[in-house]
């Protein structure tokens, strides 16, 4: 027989038990939101000039290599800072890579008609790619799954403006 | 000693107190907020419009003008890409393969794009373009329609081009159908507008495909559909129609409220 006091010990001991497992719980449960608010790790962004001559067809966006030590391809902000204004229109939580990448940047559709007089032709630009990230469209039935998508955000080099973004999900030519 | 004080009881009803808030027990009983939902497939979308039919001519484009209104934006839901959008649209009979032109709000950003949507094969992905913010309140025409020398449908923001697509509705499943479409990613919440500032898509056309000329839409159908299965109830409206969420609580409410409280509303002017 259990004494009233060693009963009471056990309850309290319970008490602690439940009290050390419950609080467990909800940090754990804190952590977890806390995780999905952030998203998936973010690796640094790679920052540097484009190496080579870029485009992807169906986009009709084209980056060229900009010519070394001109004054005219000096850009007023950094890498860095063209990828935070990326960031803080689009807000990217994963992807396997990022690169921030000077190059001219052409867009031969965008804001013209018929190809003609489009908005961006060689603008020097960062050029912001996520690759493999999470797809930015709902799935277009209930239940599907989408592709990992790479993301594209051009931001002019010497404005800071935001100029176009591109989504693709699943593969795309990129030559 | 301090466990006697307390009391077990008022230590578990303390802990009670803190745990309810903290795993959101009490959410239900919240009103006037999004339903962000828990599953992206949930998407909800209002449609306004009319697919090809018998009863009409087949189309190959469709255009409307719509002013930018805000709305309330679902910003804390587990799928990370969360928006609204108000488009224009043409897709194959399947709506499998589509282009689509308009506005979307991200609500993890609360920025807002003008935007262009395609998908070119059923099995394969969509791709979008974004561009600059357009502003609340601003009167643009959105369209998506036919062009010769591409010889695909391409996506436009008033006289510009938001995206060529490469994709001639022609090799799709056809007839194609052309909708007028207010939607978020998440189970109900605002579609950019209000019950006081509704979401208005003007001067709807639609481009015949056997001479590619843009008619008027006409009127007499309006409807909408607010269904797991997105597309269930597509119906036609007049040249004319609104489209907006009170933004109630719907869990609260039960579907056959769900259904009273969400109206899009086509209105008659000829």
């Amino acid at each position: 027989m259990l004494s009233v006091s060693t009963g009471r010990r056990w309850l309290s001991v319970a008490v602690v038990l439940v009290t050390g497992l419950l609080l467990g719980l909800v940090l754990v449960i804190q952590g977890r939101g806390a995780q999905s608010r952030a998203g998936l790790a973010l690796p640094e962004p790679g920052v540097g000039v484009l190496a080579a001559p870029r485009s992807i067809p169906a986009f009709h966006i084209r980056q060229a290599v900009p010519p070394a030590g001109a004054a005219s391809v000096v850009p007023n902000i950094s890498g860095r800072q063209a990828y935070d204004v990326a960031q803080q229109l689009f807000g990217v939580r994963s992807a396997r890579s990022i690169q921030v990448e000077l190059s001219l940047y052409s867009d031969d559709v965008f804001g013209g008609t018929d190809r003609k007089n489009p908005t961006f032709q060689n603008v020097l630009a960062w050029v912001v790619t996520f690759h493999e990230t999470e797809c930015p469209e709902a799935p277009a039935e209930p239940g599907q799954t989408q592709p990992p998508a790479m993301i594209i955000i051009a931001v002019d080099a010497l404005t800071g403006e935001f100029m176009r973004g591109y989504s693709v999900c699943g593969p795309v030519e990129v030559k | 000693m301090m466990l006697r004080r307390i009391g077990p009881l008022s230590l578990i009803a303390l802990l009670l107190m803190v745990l309810v808030p903290t795993l959101g027990l009490g959410s239900r009983a919240r009103a006037a907020e999004p339903d962000c939902g828990n599953n992206p497939g949930d998407a909800a979308r209002w449609a306004v419009g009319y697919g090809s039919s018998d009863t009409y001519p087949e189309f190959l484009g469709a255009q409307a003008v719509n002013r930018t209104r805000a709305g309330a934006v679902c910003k804390d839901k587990p799928y990370s890409w969360n928006y609204v959008e108000i488009i224009v649209r043409v897709s194959n009979w399947y709506r499998s393969r589509w282009v689509s032109a308009g506005h979307r709000v991200l609500g993890h950003t609360n920025q807002r794009f003008i935007w262009a949507n395609w998908r070119a094969a059923t099995s394969g992905g969509s791709m979008s373009a974004f561009g600059p913010a357009t502003g609340v309140g601003g009167l643009h025409t959105y369209t998506v329609g036919w062009r010769d020398a591409c010889q695909c449908l391409v996506a436009k923001w008033d006289g510009g081009d938001l995206a060529e697509t490469g994709i001639n509705p022609y090799n799709w499943e056809r007839p194609s159908r052309v909708d007028w479409i207010g939607s978020a990613t998440y189970r109900r919440s605002d579609v950019p507008g209000s019950p006081s500032a509704r979401s208005h898509f003007d001067q709807i056309k639609a481009q015949r495909q056997s001479d590619r000329v843009w008619i008027a839409s006409p009127c007499g159908r309006a409807g909408f559909n607010d269904s797991r299965s997105k597309w269930a109830s597509v119906a036609a409206a007049c040249d004319d129609a609104e489209v907006w969420t009170y933004n109630t609580c719907i869990s609260c409410a039960g579907p056959a409220a769900v259904a009273r409280e969400l109206p899009i509303v086509g209105r008659k002017r000829r």
